[in-house]
């Protein structure tokens, strides 16, 4: 049996001996106890005594899940593989087999202080790592870790398109006490089996609200993720700043007046966009007479009776324009910050 | 005929060997809830962190009392004494030691960690000495200690 286990050992896995686990299953404890006396004065021969054979230390099986993210992971709709990142450890005082699963939490439930509002895809891919994250093996069945060691674990999931910036997916890793084979361990029933090693299920509760409660050999932990994402509103609005009868002084939209459209876009979302353009087809009223194009880092200005105001803010850096006197114009506003809103113009003449 | 019967009286009484014939049980014990009540049963199901008692009898099945009864009991390997647990049928005193060897009062009893003394943890003892001063002839007593295993 010693053999056994030794060689048994040298296969275990699991990169941490920093859990306290207690005396190790199996380990026979025996008690030993001496009587010195006297007679009339005379010392007798010492008496000792034991407890039997003691008792043998059962197996206590016991062990936690944690998620190490410590919030919900950033994640953009449409993104693909996002890791959460846990970690299970053998707390029990003898090697142990382990199932992974991880879960999709139904809408409403609460990690990290966010309500579950939207999935993930699934199925999820589970990788371990048993060197400290230097490399991570795929999850294929159950594997055994040894006593007071731990595995750091990785949950990838892909995010559909579908969701949008604050939406909340939480999931659930839960690991599973289990012989070498896979199949659950259940307590041993009944009075101890003297002689041999019986086992204890003396897991924590972990989370309890999803099904697992204390001593059923599974232990759950908590994570998310949060979607992050650029949401942008465009806004269009016309304005006119001159004519050829009254000039700047109450224009009126006749032929040969000069408009100016202003294409507001604002990023009320949570992540910085990139990249952002709009294209404007120039109505034919206007034959090819875009010109001034002009992006700035502001919003646009209020046109006060159909008349433009002052532009404010600067030419944003990096951001360009084409199309120029033709009729398809093209507005980079490069990157718009969240939170940031800028303002495209075009003026055209009415002919 | 009084000769006689004189000379077995003398017999008698002349063959009437004091001794105490004096034994010493120990047990393991292990808390369990039956039927809502509390009961100390044979240690079996026994996992990190579980309190067992052990209990030492000592009888004396003689015919002259026992005395001076010294009962040293090491904690077993693996297990740790709780602090003011050790007890005993009647009156007794009762000393501890870290090493086997020297036995004292808590009061008495200091390690040196880290360069300075302090007290010691009941945690800390590694034996127990109970001193019973007499056990009457046909008569039993007991011992006993709490301790948890790691």
């Amino acid at each position: 049996m010693k053999k056994i286990l030794g060689i048994a050992f040298m296969m275990l896995i699991g990169f941490s001996d920093a859990y306290a686990v207690g005396t190790v299953a199996g380990t026979q404890v025996q008690n030993s106890v001496t009587l010195n006396y006297t007679v009339g004065g005379i010392s007798q021969t010492a008496i000792n005594a034991n407890d039997g054979t003691g008792f043998l230390v059962d197996n206590a099986v016991d062990f936690t899940v944690a998620n190490n993210d410590g919030a919900q992971i950033s994640v953009t709709p449409g993104s693909t593989g996002q890791i959460t990142n846990w970690t299970l450890a053998n707390t029990g005082n003898a090697a142990q087999y382990f199932t992974l699963a991880a879960i999709n939490l139904p809408n409403g439930s609460t990690v990290y202080g966010n309500a579950d509002t939207a999935d993930t895809s699934t199925p999820y891919t589970i990788t371990y790592s048993t060197d400290g994250g230097a490399t991570y093996n795929p999850y294929t069945g159950a594997f055994q870790l040894a006593i007071g060691a731990s595995v750091l674990i990785r949950v990838a999931a892909d995010i559909p398109l579908s969701v949008t910036n604050g939406q909340v997916m939480n999931i659930q890793l839960e690991a599973t006490a289990t012989d070498s084979g896979g199949t659950a361990l259940t307590s041993t029933i009944g009075p101890d089996t003297i002689g041999s090693v019986d086992i204890v299920l003396a897991e924590g509760t972990g989370i309890t609200t999803e099904g697992n409660t204390a001593f059923d050999g599974q232990f759950s932990a908590w994570g998310g993720y949060i979607v992050q994402s650029a949401a942008l509103a465009v806004t269009k609005t016309s304005c006119v700043i001159s004519d050829p009868v009254n000039g700047t002084t109450n224009p009126k939209r006749i032929p040969g007046a000069v408009l100016r459209y202003q294409i507001q876009v604002a990023n009320t979302g949570t992540s910085d966009a990139t990249s952002v353009t709009v294209a404007d087809l120039i109505p034919s009223e206007f034959g090819t007479s875009a010109a001034n194009l002009d992006v700035r880092t502001a919003v646009c200005p209020a046109i006060s009776s159909g008349v433009c105001g002052a532009k404010t803010g600067t030419v944003e850096t990096n951001a360009g324009t084409t199309g120029a006197g033709t009729s398809s114009v093209t507005l980079d506003y490069d990157g718009v910050a969240a939170g940031v809103t800028n303002c495209g113009y075009i003026e055209v003449t009415i002919q | 005929m009084t000769k006689s019967f004189l000379s077995i009286l003398s017999i008698f009484a002349f063959s009437s060997i004091l001794y105490a014939d004096v034994s010493i049980k120990s047990e393991s014990l292990q808390e369990k809830t039956i039927n809502k009540q509390t009961a100390w049963v044979h240690a079996a199901k026994v996992i990190p962190g579980t309190k067992i008692r052990y209990v030492n009898t000592i009888s004396n099945n003689g015919n002259a009392t026992a005395q001076n009864l010294v009962i040293t009991n090491s904690v077993p390997k693996h297990m740790l004494y709780v602090g003011g647990s050790a007890k005993c049928a009647g009156v007794c005193n009762i000393t501890y030691s870290l090493d086997g060897k020297l036995f004292d009062v808590p009061s008495k009893l200091f390690v040196t960690e880290n360069g300075k003394k302090r007290a010691a943890k009941a945690a800390e003892y590694k034996a127990i000495r109970w001193v019973v001063q007499t056990l009457d002839a046909k008569q039993s007593s007991s011992v006993q200690f709490d301790a948890t295993l790691e």
